[in-house]
């Protein structure tokens, strides 16, 4: 199944490389692209990304984000030696970051995590993480299980003696 | 093999939880390292609070490496404040602490509560005293630096004694990141083997300074800049600087005006700073016929970028007539490629040494004048 395309480079130069996903989507990207990703720049210099790249523990609808992530910040580092052009793209990226994280529900958002955290992303894997720290800000614990589907396993006995023994936490 | 499996790493993400299948509750589903990521990002309270939560969260609040625990968060209540991180401390869980952030305000205590962090194996320990308050004293008969792991230290609006900052030279083996911003050192010597960037920012030196730190990649040195010296607390002091070989600095701002910078040579057989690539120099670089500058340029023979911050209000030994004299002179600087020279307007001085450059910089390709 060693797809010819994998050998095949663009246009816009850099030699290209195939992702595929648990459910078996392909993706097709160039090594600057896909290189933001540590585990896959480390295959890259490894040469063992020839015949395409599985990633079985990540489905094909979250890596269609990651890669559409990976594409819009590709520039980023091409960009830096580049203060003009590094500043016209900044807003947009930023844009671009706000509404991927904002859009996202709680199951898709932490398995995005997983996915960032694996692939070894690490701009991406903070920003989703700001966004559950952003969640968890400002609420009570009761909020916090609610929103996070948190299951309790104290029983109210336990639950009452850590909130004494932790007083000191919960003073407002 | 047809395609690579990064199966093997699937083991850094630890089996779904086998008893619930609950779909919506995954935050719990996260491994530790990423759930504690995430705390990372929350205050120390906020952290504090999740222990409450079930009994995984409990583990992870008491093992969370990172805090940060500002006293703005408490209103500026001081009591309430001191309570908080005090059983905080207590209760961590052993050898997880990371990364320690502590700002205070004018609490004797957090002497002990930085000694306790560096007990508790710290790498990182950022401190700072509430900067509109006075300086804070690091009391040495209450904590000691002394650690095996802390690799960055940063301290903000405190008072070091010798006797406080002398383990950070012998006893930190580990310290490569030492920033010092708004502090008052009475500290005769830097010279921890370690040190690989040191930013001394906006502090007030009570003694002379010797700078001797073998791997040393970067130094910044700004320093306060006195435009009013009697409205300030403190009076001016111009205790000086001397840096001694820095074989390994790569760059170096010593921008600061109204400093004496010297140089104290070590070794005789090399140039004291040989992979010098960057460095930024204050107006003092003029004082003594500009001989710091030539001496600079000597001793840094890979130097392509040097920028050069003349004051707005110049010293008079400085004058264009002194410097008339010196730019003249001949010396070698093979790979310097970029000069900035910063100035008020209508300072002549800029274009003599712009020519200076020019005439003696063979591989000159960039030249700036800047106007304040």
């Amino acid at each position: 199944m060693a797809a010819a395309a994998a050998e095949a480079t663009t246009d816009g130069g850099g030699k290209m490389i195939i992702l595929i996903s648990a459910d078996g989507k392909r993706f097709e990207v160039t090594e600057a692209v896909a290189s933001q990703s540590q585990l896959i720049s480390n295959m890259i210099e490894d040469d063992c990304t020839e015949n395409g790249v599985r990633l079985p523990n990540v489905d094909g609808d979250i890596l269609t984000m990651v890669v559409d992530y990976c594409n819009m910040h590709a520039g980023d580092a091409a960009a830096a030696g580049d203060t003009m052009k590094a500043s016209s793209t900044e807003e947009e990226l930023k844009k671009f970051d706000a509404e991927l994280v904002q859009a996202l529900e709680n199951p898709v958002l932490f398995k995005l995590i997983l996915a960032a955290n694996f692939l070894n992303i690490k701009s991406l894997l903070d920003m989703t993480c700001q966004r559950v720290a952003d969640m968890m800000s400002g609420k009570t614990p009761e909020q916090m299980r609610e929103t996070f589907s948190i299951e309790n396993d104290f029983t109210p006995e336990e639950e009452a003696a850590i909130r004494q023994e932790n007083a000191w936490a919960f003073d407002d | 093999m047809d395609v690579f499996i990064a199966e093997h790493l699937l083991d850094q993400v630890p089996p779904r939880s086998q008893k619930k299948l609950c779909m919506d509750d995954r935050l719990s589903d996260l491994p530790d390292t990423i759930l504690h990521h995430i705390m990372s990002l929350l205050s120390a309270q906020e952290v504090a609070r999740t222990c409450i939560l079930s009994k995984r969260w409990k583990e992870l609040s008491a093992s969370a490496p990172c805090l940060d625990i500002c006293v703005d968060k408490f209103g500026m209540d001081r009591v309430r404040f001191s309570e908080f991180v005090a059983h905080l401390l207590l209760s961590r869980a052993p050898n997880s602490l990371h990364t320690f952030r502590l700002h205070s305000f004018a609490i004797d205590h957090a002497s002990s509560w930085i000694n306790r962090a560096i007990e508790l194996k710290a790498q990182v320990l950022e401190f700072t005293e509430y900067i509109r308050w006075e300086s804070f004293y690091l009391d040495p008969q209450l904590m000691a630096f002394a650690s095996q792991y802390l690799k960055c230290l940063k301290l903000t609006n405190v008072t070091l004694d010798s006797n406080a900052f002398e383990p950070l030279n012998h006893a930190c083996p580990a310290l490569e990141n030492l920033q010092l911003s708004h502090c008052f050192l009475e500290v005769p010597e830097i010279c921890s083997a370690s040190l690989k960037k040191l930013d001394i920012m906006e502090c007030s030196l009570l003694m002379n300074l010797q700078i001797q730190t073998p791997r040393l990649v970067s130094l910044r040195f700004r320093c306060l800049q006195y435009k009013c010296s009697s409205c300030s607390r403190y009076p001016v002091i111009t205790a000086a600087v001397t840096l001694c070989d820095l074989p390994n600095a790569e760059n170096i701002d010593l921008s600061c005006s109204g400093r004496q910078v010297t140089f104290g040579r070590e070794i005789q057989k090399f140039p004291m700073y040989g992979k010098l690539t960057s460095i930024s120099l204050g107006e003092w670089c003029l004082s003594d016929k500009i001989s710091r500058l030539f001496c600079l340029l000597r001793h840094s023979p890979e130097l392509k970028e040097l920028t050069l911050k003349l004051e707005v209000e110049r010293q008079d030994h400085n004058g264009e007539d002194e410097i008339r004299l010196m730019v003249g002179r001949s010396f070698s600087a093979e790979n310097l490629k970029k000069v900035t020279i910063c100035c008020a307007e209508g300072d002549a001085r800029a274009a003599m040494l712009g020519n200076m450059f020019r005439a003696n910089a063979t591989s000159l390709k960039e030249m700036h004048i800047k106007h304040y």
